[in-house]
């Protein structure tokens, strides 16, 4: 930005006037200019200035550096703040492409729906409840008695209390034989006549919560063919025979008819889609590899 | 005889017993499931080989067969695009993995041949899951009246599958508006077929069908008083049945066809009476200060349903014809009206306005008094009435703006809007054919 003077016109003195008359509104260029015309001598050797232009000059020279620094800073900004708004984030994309996109709707927070007025259709119908797809076991704990509450269970435990909870907690069940264990003790020879060598009550509990889950799986699973008429679907009852694999997988599925060939591929397609199911725990196990059956009907099997 | 019979009979048993215990025991119940539209394949009809120039009325059997089981609801129609129908007719050459492998689970193939002035239908259903052949019967029909054809082979398909009576043979009838007047039409179930009725008069409105379908109960403003007539489906001469002082409206014929529910004024109010089917009165069957109208008899005859504003708003209610008791239905909304009952006598369907001032479809479970809404943010839905298998409602829609005819599943599941010109109302569901 440093601009040579250019010498000034012969004989020519400094005019203070003209001196002052350089404004600082003035393009950096003018002044310039100006600062030539007020009397700056230069040349390659020497430099002769007068004090008072010599004061002048340096006002100037702080003025044109100070809006040269002004437009740099502006500039920077500007760069700056451009970047800032125009480039995407360098730690994410702007955009996932890989992520699903989920509409979603703010339900409005509100009073329940009049009783006398009639009644509405839904908009989006809830998903049908299902399971856990991931065959992972997982153990129902047993059903207590009910018992009258403790009074002394609301009582603040104390420090050797706590100590004895530790200590329980650390002698907890690790799996579920230990559960099974921990339950009914050490294996004896009593049991019922019509009991499983390998069997104890606490697999009954098991293992009916289990097929619970299995039925459940299927029945979401079930779509009735909308061609049965009113009276077939009160009236039918099929059954339906699967073996479970310890993975869960379905297989040998059959079907005992229940008069209704139509309603029989409902039951062996609904129990195709449901498959697999969660895997068997190990009480479970034999009988699901074995096989079980579930009653099937349209409306109600009762 | 009896012997052998008896020990093959417990042969059976313990061989099944036998086989249950082989599968392992029964350890839950799974009941219930979401009804869902049975796919169902129906390639084109073919034509048989001395038949080849009725290629027309071959797609025109075909699309009406193919619309009359669509607009059922009962089945999902395969798209003609996802399979290719290179197979046989009879079950021998039917590739029924190939039908498995589109998702078909039902099949329908058809064949027309022309024989004089007569077309012989060929329909063969079959399931496609176990190979089985569940009809194969050949129609005699005019060949002069294709459409006829295609809903009679729709409705052997329906019964094949259901075993009900299908409705694609039925007709409606309706009130159009024609030059300035109103008038009753009948229709075929998909809206074709449109047949004019009755003639001069002005204003003719609320048609009801007697239950052998042979005549049509309205009212008339032909004497500039709402008089009720009466009028051969195929039209004719109207008989007047009551031309008393005030209205004589919303006339509806008992089941067994004896009698007529109706809404007389001559004693200054609105109240229901019956008549016999020359117009003599009966029997009084309300006296209330409100408005009594738009009976609609139950399927055994014992009861009406009707509406009434001494609740204070039109609801509806239910008479007892022998002994005159009355019931409230509703007890939702504040303004019910036109009821229909179900030819199964569980349903009511009803029009009603909700809390946004739009007129919808609703049914009420006579014995819960639970009630579904059928129609939602499609218009004005209004006048429901019962297809006679009970699995379907014709009502009237401003959807497209203009009042046109919808045939919706009893659910609303299905809803079909049927083309047409013009203003429809008053839409009455005939009984089946005869």
């Amino acid at each position: 930005m440093s601009q040579a003077p250019s010498p000034p016109p012969t004989g020519a003195a400094p005019s203070p006037a003209s001196a002052q008359s350089s404004s600082p509104s003035r393009t950096p260029g003018v002044v310039g200019r100006d600062i030539s015309v007020s009397g700056i001598s230069v040349s390659s050797t020497n430099l002769s200035v007068s004090p008072r232009a010599a004061a002048i000059t340096m006002g100037q020279r702080q003025s044109r550096l100070l809006s040269v620094a002004l437009v740099v800073s502006v500039a920077a900004h500007v760069v700056v703040c451009g970047a800032w708004i125009l480039w995407p984030s360098t730690t994410e994309t702007a955009v996932n492409l890989d992520e699903a996109i989920i509409k979603t709707r703010l339900v409005k927070l509100g009073k329940p729906r009049d009783e006398k007025l009639l009644p509405r259709l839904p908009t989006s119908p809830p998903p049908p409840p299902r399971l856990d797809d991931k065959p992972t076991p997982t153990i129902e704990p047993p059903k207590t008695p009910d018992t009258k509450p403790d009074p002394k269970a609301e009582a603040k435990p104390s420090a050797s209390d706590i100590l004895d909870k530790f200590k329980t907690d650390a002698a907890r069940p690790k799996d579920l034989s230990d559960l099974i264990k921990n339950r009914l003790g050490e294996a004896t020879d009593e049991g019922q006549a019509d009991g499983d060598a390998d069997g104890s009550a606490l697999d009954g509990e098991v293992t009916a919560s289990y097929f619970a889950r299995v039925q459940a799986r299927i029945q979401n699973s079930m779509e009735v063919s909308s061609v049965l008429t009113d009276e077939e679907q009160v009236r039918l009852r099929a059954v339906l025979c699967v073996k479970i694999a310890e993975d869960g997988t379905l297989s040998d599925i059959t079907v005992k008819s229940s008069g209704s060939q139509i309603y029989d591929a409902d039951v062996r397609a609904a129990a195709g889609r449901a498959s697999p199911v969660p895997a068997p725990p190990l009480p479970a196990r034999r009988q699901a590899g074995s096989g079980v059956c579930f009653n099937a009907c349209p409306k109600s099997c009762r | 005889m009896v012997r052998c019979s008896l020990i093959v009979m417990l042969l059976s048993v313990n061989a099944f017993a036998v086989v249950a215990h082989a599968q392992g025991p029964i350890v839950g119940d799974v009941e219930g499931g979401e009804l869902r539209a049975f796919p169902l394949a129906v390639p084109d009809t073919r034509l048989a080989a001395t038949s080849q120039d009725k290629k027309g009325d071959a797609e025109l059997l075909s699309r009406v067969m193919r619309g009359d089981l669509e607009m059922s609801g009962a089945f999902q129609l395969l798209d003609k695009k996802s399979f290719i129908d290179t197979d046989g007719l009879d079950s021998a050459d039917v590739r029924f993995g190939d039908w498995r492998n589109v998702s078909a689970q039902g099949l329908v193939k058809t064949r027309l041949t022309l024989q004089g002035s007569d077309y012989l239908v060929e329909v063969f259903v079959y399931e496609v899951a176990s190979g089985k052949q569940v009809l194969k019967k050949t129609l005699t029909l005019p060949s002069a009246d294709v459409r006829s054809a295609g809903h009679a082979a729709a409705d052997e398909v329906f019964r094949a599958f259901t075993g009900e009576p299908g409705v694609f043979r039925t007709r409606i009838a309706v009130v159009k508006k024609v030059q300035g007047e109103k008038h009753v039409f009948t229709m075929d179930i998909d809206g074709d077929n449109v047949r004019q009725v009755t003639r001069g008069g002005g204003l003719n409105l609320l048609p009801s069908w007697s239950p052998d379908g042979r005549a049509i109960v309205f009212t008339s403003y032909r004497y500039d008083n709402p008089d009720l007539f009466e009028i051969g489906s195929t039209g004719g001469e109207s008989k007047p049945l009551s031309r008393r002082p005030g209205l004589n409206t919303g006339g509806r014929v008992s089941p067994d066809g004896g009698r007529i529910a109706v809404t007389l004024s001559q004693d200054g109010n609105s109240e229901l009476y019956l008549l016999d089917r020359g117009g003599s009165v009966l029997k009084r069957l309300t006296n209330q200060w409100g408005i009594d109208t738009s009976p609609s008899w139950s399927p055994d005859g014992s009861q009406v349903a009707f509406v009434s504003s001494r609740s204070g708003h039109p609801d509806l209610f239910m008479l007892d014809v022998g002994s005159g008791a009355t019931k409230r239905l509703t007890f939702k909304g504040t303004y019910n009206q036109t009821p229909a009952f179900s030819p199964r006598g569980t349903l009511i369907a009803f029009t009603a306005r909700d809390e946004h001032n739009v007129f919808d479809i609703f049914t009420l479970n006579v014995s819960s008094g639970e009630i579904k809404r059928v129609t939602q943010g499609q218009g004005n839905n209004e006048e429901p009435s019962f297809s006679p298998n009970g699995r379907l409602l014709v009502f009237t829609t401003t959807r497209n703006k203009a009042k046109q005819l919808v045939i919706s599943t009893v659910d609303g599941s299905k809803q079909t809007v049927l083309p047409s010109m013009g203003e429809h109302t008053s839409p009455s569901w005939g009984p089946f054919a005869r």
